[in-house]
C-alpha cells in the first residue's frame, strides 16, 4: 500500500489486495456498489441517479463525522462490468474545495482462483493542516478501506465454501 | 445543488444468485454470469437476498468489543477511582448492554458469551495485578490490577448488573431495528461505554467509608494463662492456612521481626508481597493484647485500611476453659458495601479462625 500526497496537495493512495477467488467472483460482490463504496468510515449512504449505477450516472453521498452529516455529491466515472468501477466525490462548495478525490476499484484477474484488487485514491488534498498530519490521516483512512474490503471478500468465500452443500 | 433526475437509494439486500449468492441487480441476462443458475425477477423463488451467514461476523465483533472495553474501562476507573459503585455495578451492567446490543443473535447465546467475556476481562485484570497491584499516586492508593480473591469476588459480583445489561442491550437492540436513525450502529455503543466513565467522576474516590469491626470466638480447653502465651499474630500459625489465605502472595507470610510483649513494641510481619507493621497499644496480661497497625505496605491496600486488632480472653468454667474473643479493624475502600461486605467478611473470618485454630493447638498441646 501506498500513500503519496505531493507538496501541492495531490493525493495518489494505491493498494493492491491479493484475493483468493476468481475474478468473476470477486465481481459477483463488487457489483453491490452501495456496499462497498461504503466501506470507507465516512460514507454513510448512496443515492444513484436513476436507482442504477451505472457510467455518468450522479450519485449524492451521504457523510457522517461522527454527529455531523455531510451531503457530498459526485458521479460514477466509469462501469465496466465484469471488472469494475471508479466515482467521484466532490464537496458541494465546488469541485475544488472540500478534498475532491475519485476512488476505484478494478479487478485484475491472475488465474482460475485468484485475482488482485487493485484500489486507489487520486485527489487534491485542500485542507489547511500540516502535511505529516493530513498523510497520517490519509494512511488510516485508505489502510481500513483496503482491510475492510479485504475483509468482506474473504469473509464471503468462507462462507460460501461452508454454506454450499 | 439539484438534480434533473431523481436520486435513488440502492437496496440495502440486492438480489443474489440462490447457489453463488453473485449480485444479479441490473444485468442483461436472465443467467448468472458465475454460475449459469437462472434466475427471473418476478419468481422471488429464483434468488437469495442476503449473503452467505458468516457465523463469527455475528458473534465476534460485538464479544471483541466488550471485552477490550472492559479491559480498559475496568483498568482505568480502577485506577482513578477505585472499585465503588459505578466500577462494580454500573459497569458491568454497562459491559453487558453492550455485549447485547452488539450481538445479532437470541438472548440465551448472548447469555452463554457474557460469561467468558467477563471472565477473559478479570482474567487480564488478574493477570495485570500479577505484576502491577497498586501504587501511589499524589498520596492516594491506585488499583491497576486484581488480586486471585478480589477478581473471583468481582466476577460473582458483575453477573447479576451484567445479566441485567444483556436485558437491556437486547431491548435497545430491537427497538434500534425498526428505527431509521443512521447512526445507531455505534452511538448507543458510545454512550453506554460513557455512563460508567460520567459515573464513576460523579462517585470519586471512596476514601472515607464507616470503620468496620469483625470479631470471631473460639472456646480453648485451657486456663487462660496458657491461652495467653499462646497468643499468635497471623503470620506466626505454624500450621499451614486454608486456600483463601494462600491465594494473594500478599496475605502467604514469610517471616515476622519485633516483639510484641509490652506497649510499644514493634513487629513488621512480611509476606511474599508486601509487610504490615504493628504497633502494641494495649497489654493487660491474661486479659487483653491490641495493635495498631502502623504501616500497611502493598498488603490490600486498595481494597482495604488496616486499622488494628485485638485478642480479649476471659475465663470459663472456673478458669479451665477460656473464650478467646479476635478482632480486626479496617476501613474499607470497595463500594458498594452490600457487594463487598460478605466477601470480606469471609476474609477475615477464615483470617480468625486460622489463628485461633493455631492458640488452641499451642494451649491444648495439640500437634
Amino acid at each position: 500500500m501506498t500513500v503519496n500526497l505531493s507538496p501541492t496537495g495531490r493525493v495518489d493512495c494505491r493498494a493492491v489486495i491479493a484475493l483468493p477467488m476468481s475474478a468473476v467472483t470477486a465481481w459477483g460482490q463488487l457489483r453491490d456498489f452501495a456496499k462497498y463504496a461504503s466501506h470507507d468510515h465516512f460514507h454513510a449512504g448512496f443515492e444513484v441517479e436513476g436507482g442504477r449505477p451505472l457510467a455518468g450516472a450522479r450519485l449524492r453521498i451521504l457523510h457522517r463525522y461522527g454527529p455531523f452529516r455531510v451531503h457530498r455529491v459526485g458521479r460514477i466515472v466509469r462501469w465496466t462490468e465484469g471488472e469494475g468501477y471508479a466515482f467521484s466525490d466532490l464537496s458541494t462548495a465546488g469541485p475544488r474545495r472540500g478534498f475532491p478525490h475519485v476512488l476505484s476499484y478494478r479487478l485484475e484477474a491472475v488465474d482460475e482462483r485468484r485475482c488482485r484488487l487493485h484500489l486507489r485514491v487520486g485527489g487534491r488534498w485542500t485542507a489547511p493542516v500540516p502535511r505529516w498530519a493530513a498523510r497520517a490521516w490519509l494512511w488510516w483512512v485508505f489502510a481500513s478501506v483496503a482491510t475492510r474490503v479485504e475483509n468482506e471478500l474473504v469473509a464471503f468465500k468462507v462462507a460460501r465454501a461452508r454454506a454450499r452443500p | 445543488m439539484s438534480f434533473p433526475v431523481p436520486l435513488l437509494a440502492l437496496p440495502v439486500h440486492p438480489r443474489r444468485c440462490r447457489r453463488c449468492y453473485y449480485v444479479l441487480e441490473h444485468l442483461d441476462a436472465d443467467r448468472c454470469p458465475e454460475c449459469g443458475t437462472g434466475f427471473d425477477f418476478a419468481d422471488p423463488a429464483t434468488y437469495v437476498t442476503k449473503p452467505p451467514f458468516v457465523w463469527w461476523r455475528y458473534w465476534l465483533p460485538g464479544v471483541a468489543l466488550t471485552v477490550g472495553l472492559g479491559v480498559v474501562l475496568y483498568a482505568g476507573l480502577a485506577a482513578a477511582y477505585g472499585y465503588g459503585v459505578a466500577v462494580t455495578i454500573v459497569l458491568p451492567l454497562c459491559l453487558g448492554a453492550i455485549l447485547s446490543y452488539g450481538l445479532k443473535t437470541r438472548v440465551w447465546i448472548k447469555i452463554i458469551w457474557s460469561l467468558p467475556a467477563l471472565g477473559f476481562i478479570i482474567l487480564v485484570l488478574w493477570a495485570v495485578g500479577l505484576g502491577i497491584s497498586s501504587g501511589q499516586l499524589g498520596g492516594a492508593v491506585i488499583t491497576v490490577g486484581v488480586g486471585t480473591f478480589c477478581g473471583l469476588i468481582l466476577f460473582s459480583i458483575a453477573l447479576l448488573p451484567m445479566m441485567v445489561g444483556l436485558l437491556i442491550g437486547h431491548l435497545l437492540r430491537l427497538r434500534m431495528k425498526k428505527s431509521a436513525w443512521d447512526q445507531r450502529h455505534y452511538l448507543p455503543v458510545l454512550l453506554l461505554a460513557l455512563i460508567p466513565v460520567f459515573a464513576a467522576a460523579v462517585e470519586g474516590r471512596y476514601d472515607a467509608l464507616k470503620i468496620v469491626s469483625l470479631d470471631t470466638v473460639a472456646i480453648i480447653d485451657a486456663p487462660p494463662d496458657k491461652a495467653w502465651e499462646a497468643i499468635q499474630f497471623y503470620e506466626e500459625v505454624k500450621h499451614a492456612p486454608p486456600l483463601l489465605l494462600r491465594l494473594s502472595p500478599s496475605l502467604r507470610p514469610v517471616r515476622t521481626s519485633g516483639s510484641s510483649q509490652k506497649v510499644g513494641d514493634i513487629k513488621v510481619c512480611y509476606y511474599e508481597r508486601g509487610k504490615l507493621t504493628k504497633r502494641i497499644t494495649e497489654v493487660i496480661p491474661g486479659r487483653r493484647l491490641a495493635f495498631a497497625v502502623v504501616g500497611q505496605d502493598h498488603v490490600e491496600n486498595e481494597n482495604v485500611q488496616l486499622i488494628g486488632g485485638s485478642f480479649e480472653l476471659e475465663p470459663l468454667d472456673g478458669g479451665r476453659r477460656t473464650r478467646v474473643r479476635l478482632t480486626t479493624t479496617y476501613r474499607p475502600l470497595l463500594a458498594p458495601r452490600f457487594a463487598w461486605q460478605p466477601a470480606e467478611a469471609l476474609a477475615v473470618h477464615t483470617l480468625h479462625g486460622h489463628v485461633l485454630e493455631g492458640m488452641r493447638r499451642e494451649a491444648e498441646g495439640v500437634e
